[in-house]
């Protein structure tokens, strides 16, 4: 279920006791937003969230055989004297 | 213990080598228990097992190594939420997408995996970027380590 809240510029939102929403500005169908948050709170824009959780999942199957062929490209490239 | 990876093989680790990721590798919030595997063979990559989820485990790169700067930025963001920590022991890695052509190797450098070895925790940090930095092309910085 979602709230929906009618706010403008310089009115806020606040979730829990800690977080304060504030609407700093509208202009050209946009909107600024200002987040007061603990630290230990992480906000992402949700896209990049979306993003990272996408490419985590097409990682999350690696091929033993494949990363062997791409090993032996990378070392041929490169090596560290032992 | 002993887990039977379908990914890396046998592993043979005690509870103690477990990293532990409390909010998880999203989408998969529930497996919270890794450990890293590095071996001499599969330099410069190691693997990421899951403990919780044997068929789940990552392949990783070093980023101090192959992207510096976006290492340095990872480290500061992680030391930002924790108390303090043994910087020394603190180590950034890429989650790598395979591909059969190396050239179409990619990693992801938006959302580095920052590594207490200290504390046994990790993190995955989701730093400012486009998102085309989540498929970064891993090629041109495997080759910049032969001119090092």
């Amino acid at each position: 279920m979602m709230l929906v809240l009618t706010r403008t510029a310089g009115e806020e939102i606040c979730i829990g006791p800690d977080i304060r929403v504030r609407v700093l500005s509208l202009r050209g169908g946009q909107v600024r937003l200002g987040i007061e948050a603990p630290g230990e709170v992480t906000i992402h824009r949700a896209e990049l969230v979306e993003a990272v959780s996408r490419q985590n999942a097409a990682a999350s199957q690696p091929d033993a055989a494949v990363l062997d062929l791409v090993t032996r490209s990378a070392q041929a490239h490169a090596r560290p004297e032992s | 213990m002993q887990l039977l990876s379908p990914r890396c093989g046998l592993l043979e680790c005690a509870e103690s080598d477990a990293l532990h990721v409390a909010e998880g590798i999203a989408p998969f919030d529930r497996a919270t228990r890794y450990v890293m595997v590095a071996r001499e063979e599969e330099w410069p990559f190691a693997w990421l097992q899951s403990l919780d989820e044997p068929a789940l485990a990552f392949v990783v790169a070093p980023l101090e190594m192959l992207f510096p700067d976006r290492a340095e930025e990872a480290l500061c963001a992680y030391a930002k939420g924790e108390e303090a920590c043994n910087s020394s022991l603190l180590a950034a890695y890429g989650i790598v997408v395979l591909d059969r052509d190396p050239a179409r190797l990619t990693i992801n450098l938006l959302a580095p995996l920052v590594v207490d070895f200290e504390r046994k925790r990790a993190r995955q940090i989701i730093l400012d970027g486009p998102l085309e930095q989540t498929r970064e092309l891993l090629e041109p910085a495997l080759r910049s380590l032969a001119h090092a």
